[in-house]
């Protein structure tokens, strides 16, 4: 209930006015003589029940009569009125345009369905209204506009492949919303509210603001791919891909058909149980830039339906070698070189890696010719080299050393999945790598003792790895034990990068820096955009991003979609708010529901012309209680004529 | 005091103007008039010249000692003397109307001092004041002795029954300076008149009867127990009648002072039902005892009146 004039409501205290008129007048009543008095009081006597009833009832009406007629001044508005009759409105639309929010409803997107809703209240706007449409994924696209800009904005509002956060949004909308203005304020979310989406800390809602929760739900359901791991090809040996199957609602089948698309062409193809896993081979695609898909039919939600990653493949490695003649690694490389998986060079040159067994020469080579690509370094087998080879790191900046330990114990190399079997191998645990403050380092082998084994990072501009052992027998028997070539296998391609290079997908929603010459994107969807070098750059579709650089080249940035957003499970609205809050979030999951809870400052129905109507009433019922009755009249009538009884 | 040659000059100028018959006036214009005395005059000699033209022909209310018998009249009333040495028949009707008495009882109290709309009705004691002079005037025209009695609670004025024409001025002029004052002791008025009319007469009590009725009724039953006719003319002020649309008000007797404060307008059906059962119950009454009773508001004009005395006094001869 709320007044249009609440002032006039004051105006129901003139209600008291009857009964003081009454007892006011009991002492300025006039005073009339009257002879035949006794009829009079006989007459009371029979009629004091009745008139004290009309008496009180008159009161009562005349008492209702004022109040109803304060009533009706005050403008007294019930229930909920027509939804273009509000008070002026601050709203902020918090639009989820996430990747959920593509799967369908109708034949039509959760976001066309929510976009719509938007429509229809923006179209329901008074002129005093203010707008404020805010995506969940991307910047504000109206701040404080009238309707006409903010059905605009609402047409601006694009489909991502990004994950929602609502709470984060909620808390924008309470930032954007102006506070200490007379203007009611409702934030309108409009989402499918994924259950991944309402994760965040729940919203403190000052009290004068309504949460509206839009809320829709697919009549679709989706499998998904997840968990995709990648082994790239070696030289010799195809790599594969492999992801999980999941399903989020009844599927028609039990199986799906996964392929695997690298530059626009299905190399592989394989079934794919729901809930299972599936692996596809990855033939070597060759040397370059490569855009590579794991794809299963489209489903229900779209952006977890292909799984996109880039894989560079280099030209066949080039290894210079500097270390003791015969030594083990020497004929390790030596090997892998005759299987045409590198090229060992004699001369340092346009080697693309050194490999440096803590020799003195080498690595007096590697640090006065600092512009070799690549260095795998490895310290001396002899203990008194260690010092300068150490200084070498030092001049390097390679932040790390090796030290000998006085009681050495025997160790083993802790478990790695990249080498199966290297557990088995001993150490005799003398050296230690000690950091010297290189946290961003990755530790990509440690002893079972848990200290550093094998690490590696980026010094002076190129990349190392440092091996805390020398590879000779007395140090370690892996040079000796059948897993020596595998592991050279994977220090040289995988850790080292020599085999190709597997950039990490870039989660759409993210921010991803892009090169420094970088000059335009093109997204997955065609779609061209202007980029500063060296900007961060948020992909909001999964796909394939090409990046085109001043100087003519294109890098690949692969955009997936985040894992979470595949649950598509839902949770309820009130978890937007705290417990105090939860209670003013109107849920309106259905079209009536919507309409019902657009707005809601809505001044309800005028009560006025009903209460008129029953001020009317009551003057009828006040003249007709207190009118004479029918058998005076005629008595009056029958004198006149007569004149006598 | 002949009665025709009192009025003044203006009066009768006044009185010939209206082309009403006077008896048929409304009392507050016959007030006008003049005096007393020249009222009942008009009134009553209206009334007689109308009623010539009457059905009531054939009753003799002209005054003769001796007329001649004409075919039509009451052979009651042939004076056989007169025959006897005349051979003539002569009707006595002289002798006949003079045995009448009469006494007229008039309330006086403060309560027939009253009127509902001053200015344009008579109160009920000046109503009464005319209709007794008419009475007066026509009784005495008649040959009948006429007294009057005004009481309050009180016997105010006693006047003895005569039947001369010199007893109508000071019976008139008493009459007029009568003033309402006091409550009303209509019993012990009629007690008193019962006890002075030794002879069976007529009692003739004009009053608002705003009185002690079990008193009163007892009192009549006892005038009619000792033979006296009696004729009770209730005098009642229209407003008395109908109840004024004086809103909420606070009503008081102006006998004793009983207020009583309410709505009138709530008030009016059983007022009127409760002064219905109070003339239903007097008219009762008065028929159960052999008295007449008539009910008057004092807008009714006088000849009416009149004309329920001549039937009552056509019934006593």
């Amino acid at each position: 209930m709320s007044f249009l004039h609440p002032w006039a409501v004051g105006l129901a205290a003139l209600a008291s006015l009857p009964v003081l008129l009454h007892i006011l007048r009991r002492d300025t009543r006039r005073r009339l003589a009257f002879p035949a008095i006794r009829y009079l009081q006989r007459a009371r006597e029979r009629s004091a029940r009745a008139i004290e009833l009309r008496d009180r009832l008159l009161l009562a009406t005349r008492c209702a009569l004022i109040l109803t007629l304060a009533a009706a001044a005050s403008g007294p508005l019930f229930g909920r009125g027509d939804v273009s009759d509000h008070f002026p409105t601050d709203l902020v639309l918090l639009i989820d345009n996430s990747g959920s929010m593509s799967r369908l409803a109708g034949g039509i997107t959760l976001l066309d369905v929510q976009r719509e809703r938007a429509l229809e209240l923006v179209a329901s706007a008074r002129s005093g209204d203010r707008f404020w449409i805010l995506p969940c994924v991307g910047p504000a696209l109206a701040v404080g506009v009238p309707a006409e800009a903010a059905a605009r904005a609402v047409e601006l509002v694009g489909p991502t492949d990004a994950a929602a956060d609502l709470s984060a949004g909620v808390r924008e909308a309470l930032r954007l919303l102006p506070a200490g203005t007379t203007r009611a304020r409702e934030i309108v979310v409009l989402s499918d509210f994924q259950d991944s989406a309402l994760q965040g800390k729940p919203v403190d809602l000052p009290d004068d603001v309504r949460i509206v929760a839009s809320r829709v739900d697919a009549d679709s359901a989706n499998a998904a791919l997840l968990d995709l791991t990648v082994e790239p090809p070696r030289p010799g040996h195809d790599g594969a891909a492999s992801a999980r199957v999941a399903s989020f609602g009844p599927m028609t089948s039990d199986t799906v058909e996964a392929r695997l698309v690298v530059d626009g062409e299905t190399v592989s193809i394989a079934r794919a149980g729901i809930g299972g896993s599936v692996v596809l081979r990855l033939p070597d695609p060759g040397a370059g830039q490569h855009a590579i898909s794991v794809v299963i039919p489209p489903s229900g939600a779209r952006f977890d339906d292909r799984r996109p990653f880039v894989l560079r493949v280099l030209e066949t490695p080039s290894v210079w070698h500097s270390g003791p003649p015969g030594s083990y690694v020497s004929r390790a490389l030596e090997t892998l070189a005759s299987d045409g998986g590198l090229d060992l060079r004699s001369t340092p040159g346009t080697a693309t890696a050194w490999f440096v067994e803590g020799q003195v020469e080498g690595s007096a080579q590697v640090a006065s010719n600092g512009a070799g690509p690549l260095w795998i370094l490895t310290p001396p087998a002899d203990d008194e080299l260690l010092a300068r080879f150490n200084s070498t790191l030092d001049r390097l900046a390679i932040p790390w050393t090796v030290t000998l330990v006085d009681t050495p114990g025997r160790l083993e190399i802790a478990s790695s999945p990249a080498v199966p079997g290297l557990e088995s191998i001993r150490l005799q645990g003398r050296h230690r790598l000690t950091s010297a403050g290189a946290g961003a380092d990755t530790v990509f082998l440690r002893a079972s003792d848990g200290s550093p084994w094998l690490v590696g990072g980026r010094a002076s501009g190129r990349k190392y790895l440092l091996i805390g052992a020398p590879l000779v027998p007395e140090a370690t028997d892996l040079p000796v034990s059948a897993e020596m070539l595998p592991f050279m296998e994977t220090v040289l391609f995988d850790w080292a990068g020599l085999g190709g290079e597997l950039p990490a997908p870039v989660t759409a929603g993210t921010a991803a820096l892009l090169p420094a010459d970088a000059d335009s994107v093109s997204t997955p969807e065609g779609e061209t955009l202007r980029v500063d070098g060296g900007s961060p750059y948020v992909p909001l579709r999964v796909g394939m991003h090409e990046i085109f650089r001043r100087g003519g080249g294109t890098s690949l940035l692969a955009a997936t979609a985040p894992a979470s957003e595949s649950d598509l499970g839902t949770a309820a609205p009130g978890r937007l708010a705290g417990s105090d809050g939860s209670a003013r979030i109107m849920v309106a999951s259905t079209g009536r529901q919507w309409r019902a809870a657009m707005y809601g400052s809505r001044r309800g129905r005028p009560l006025a012309p009903y209460l008129v109507a029953l001020a009317v009433f009551l003057v009828v019922a006040e003249a007709v209680i207190a009118a004479p009755r029918r058998g005076t009249m005629v008595a009056r009538h029958h004198h006149s004529a007569g004149g006598r009884s | 005091m002949d009665a025709r040659s009192s009025p003044d000059e203006d009066s009768r100028e006044r009185a010939g103007a209206i082309r009403t018959p006077i008896e048929q006036l409304d009392p507050a214009a016959l007030a006008t008039l003049g005096n007393l005395e020249f009222v009942a005059h008009s009134v009553v000699e209206g009334f007689l010249i109308g009623l010539h033209r009457s059905p009531h022909r054939g009753f003799s209310v002209e005054f003769a000692e001796n007329r001649p018998y004409v075919p039509g009249d009451d052979v009651r009333y042939v004076d056989w003397r007169m025959y006897a040495r005349s051979d003539r028949y002569y009707i006595k009707q002289y002798e006949e109307e003079t045995n009448l008495r009469a006494y007229l009882a008039l309330d006086t109290s403060r309560s027939m001092d009253w009127t509902s709309t001053p200015g344009s009705l008579l109160t009920k004691l000046d109503y009464g004041r005319l209709l007794a002079a008419s009475l007066a005037y026509l009784l005495l025209r008649q040959g009948d002795a006429v007294g009057l009695l005004a009481f309050d609670e009180r016997i105010r004025l006693r006047v003895p029954p005569k039947a001369t024409k010199s007893h109508l001025a000071p019976l008139l002029g008493s009459l007029a300076r009568l003033r309402g004052s006091g409550t009303t002791d209509a019993g012990g008025a009629v007690q008193e008149v019962a006890l002075r009319m030794r002879r069976r007469g007529l009692v003739v009590l004009i009053s608002d009867l705003l009185v002690d009725t079990g008193e009163t009724l007892h009192a009549l039953h006892y005038l009619r127990h000792q033979g006296h006719e009696v004729l009770v003319f209730h005098l009642m002020d229209p407003g008395e009648r109908d109840l004024p649309e004086a809103g909420d008000a606070v009503f008081f007797d102006p006998e004793d002072e009983t207020e009583l404060r309410t709505d009138s307008a709530a008030l009016r059906p059983e007022y009127r039902r409760a002064v219905e059962e109070a003339v239903r119950s007097w008219g009762v009454e008065c028929r159960r005892m052999g008295a007449d009773y008539h009910l008057f508001t004092t807008d009714t004009p006088l000849g009416a009146v009149l004309g329920e005395y001549l039937q009552k006094r056509s019934r006593l001869g």
